[in-house]
């Protein structure tokens, strides 16, 4: 099944369906919520529950929208920031200091090395204070105004900043796909 | 209908807007197919940028669970059309965040320390370009974003006072760029002295935080040894050793 017909059948609920998006995009979402939460199980439990909301909601999905894998991945990253930042509000009130937690470093294939290199390359055309900005967004999980605060700048700024620097990566990857 | 999304479109698709705004977009999303085009433009762009993120296979239980659950979804699928008609996409069940909230409590602690980490690490991206923001950056922030971009090895420094701290490691650039050393407990203040080519130079003071005092320093050359001085006594050492 190409993957329009497919995301028709998932908002149709066809069971098919959620099998063979679950399988198409089952690594990329948890890799996307591990990388999020840092922790294997909590990634799992949060692409369960993000996947099943969709589920539950197909209707929450227009084709409009764009692709079905662009959707659950905003979809699971939503769900992820969300746990992360709660946590790392609790740690905020707590401020407890984190005993013997052992720092590792793993070296782990990319999702997909050429499309990473792409990123990279695409990220790097951003002017510096524009490409901070979609980092501390995309990589670091910041919300606009936690960013606005970190970096001193007045929060319209940012949020006008991060936003243009993510219509000029759409561009940049648009002309290289051609 | 109300006013278009605007730039809350890429910023809806990032991630960063607030809860409430996030709301107010799902609701505008529901009735406007311009703004869910727009968003879901910049949703394909972040789904782009998960490319650089390392990949991991699911557990097989997972496929299991969800699917399980995915069967009972559909089985109760009558009762659940109320739900899909009253809901504008994304608001949850009072179920849904009890269990969320519950599961949220047994998060790991580390988790909020990789969840720094990985601010570190685009802060040091950004800084490893531009060099401007280094005021910014803490000392045990630039630590971390050379562990991150370099090449290391780590020792543990051997106690001579066993009641100056309680353990010591440190770690250190191949290069002899950087070290960085951290205390676990120190009685006290605590000096750095390094040793290169014979000489021993006081690097500073261990700078405390919470149960925890650290200090990283720029090394001129390799030392070749270290340790840890309370009112000139040395409290700790450590040889260091490099593989070039
Ligand atoms: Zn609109």
């Amino acid at each position: 099944m190409s993957a329009e017909p497919l995301a028709a059948a998932f908002i149709a609920r066809r069971p098919e369906a959620f099998e063979q998006v679950y399988t198409r995009n089952a690594v990329e979402l948890v890799s996307v919520a591990r990388y999020i939460l840092g922790d294997a199980a909590a990634a799992e439990d949060c692409v369960h529950d993000a996947l099943l909301r969709v589920w539950r909601t197909p209707q929450s999905y227009r084709p409009e929208r764009g692709s079905l894998r662009a959707f659950l991945i905003a979809c699971v990253r939503n769900e992820a920031l969300s746990q992360r930042r709660s946590v790392a509000r609790r740690q905020e009130r707590e401020r407890k200091v984190t005993e013997g937690a052992p720092l590792e470093f793993v070296d782990e294939p990319m999702l997909d090395r050429s499309d990473a290199e792409r990123v990279r390359a695409a990220l790097g055309q951003l002017p510096v204070e524009q490409r901070l900005t979609i980092e501390l967004a995309y990589y670091g999980g910041r919300t606009q105004r936690e960013i606005a605060a970190q970096l001193g700048v007045p929060l319209g700024t940012i949020k006008s900043r991060a936003a243009l620097a993510l219509k000029k990566l759409g561009q940049l990857g648009d002309a290289e796909d051609k | 209908m109300n006013q278009h999304l605007g730039d809350d479109a890429e910023l809806y698709a990032l991630g960063s807007l607030e809860s409430e705004e996030r709301d107010a977009v799902d609701a505008h999303l529901a009735v406007c197919a311009e703004c869910s085009q727009r968003v879901g433009a910049a949703e394909e762009t972040v789904a782009r940028l998960a490319s650089v993120v390392p990949h991991i296979e699911p557990s097989p239980e997972l496929g299991t669970r969800i699917r399980a659950a995915a069967a009972t979804l559909r089985s109760e699928s009558s009762s659940l059309k109320r739900f899909v008609v009253s809901s504008s996409g994304m608001r949850r069940s009072a179920k849904h965040v009890a269990r969320e909230q519950a599961r949220r409590a047994l998060l790991p602690v580390w988790a909020a320390v990789a969840a720094s980490l990985v601010l570190i690490v685009a802060l040091g991206a950004a800084l490893v370009q531009s060099g401007r923001l280094k005021d910014q950056l803490q000392a045990d922030d630039l630590a971390l974003v050379h562990v991150v971009y370099g090449h290391f090895q780590h020792a543990p420094l051997t106690r001579r006072i066993p009641s100056a701290l309680a353990a010591a490691k440190v770690l250190y650039a191949n290069d002899g760029s950087w070290l960085y050393v951290v205390v676990d407990r120190p009685a006290g203040d605590l000096h750095l002295v390094e040793r290169v080519q014979g000489t021993d130079r006081d690097a500073g003071t261990l700078a405390r935080r919470g149960s925890v005092a650290t200090l990283f320093v720029r090394a001129a050359g390799r030392p070749a040894a270290i340790s840890l001085r309370a009112a000139g006594n040395i409290v700790a050492s450590a040889q260091l050793t490099y593989r070039q």
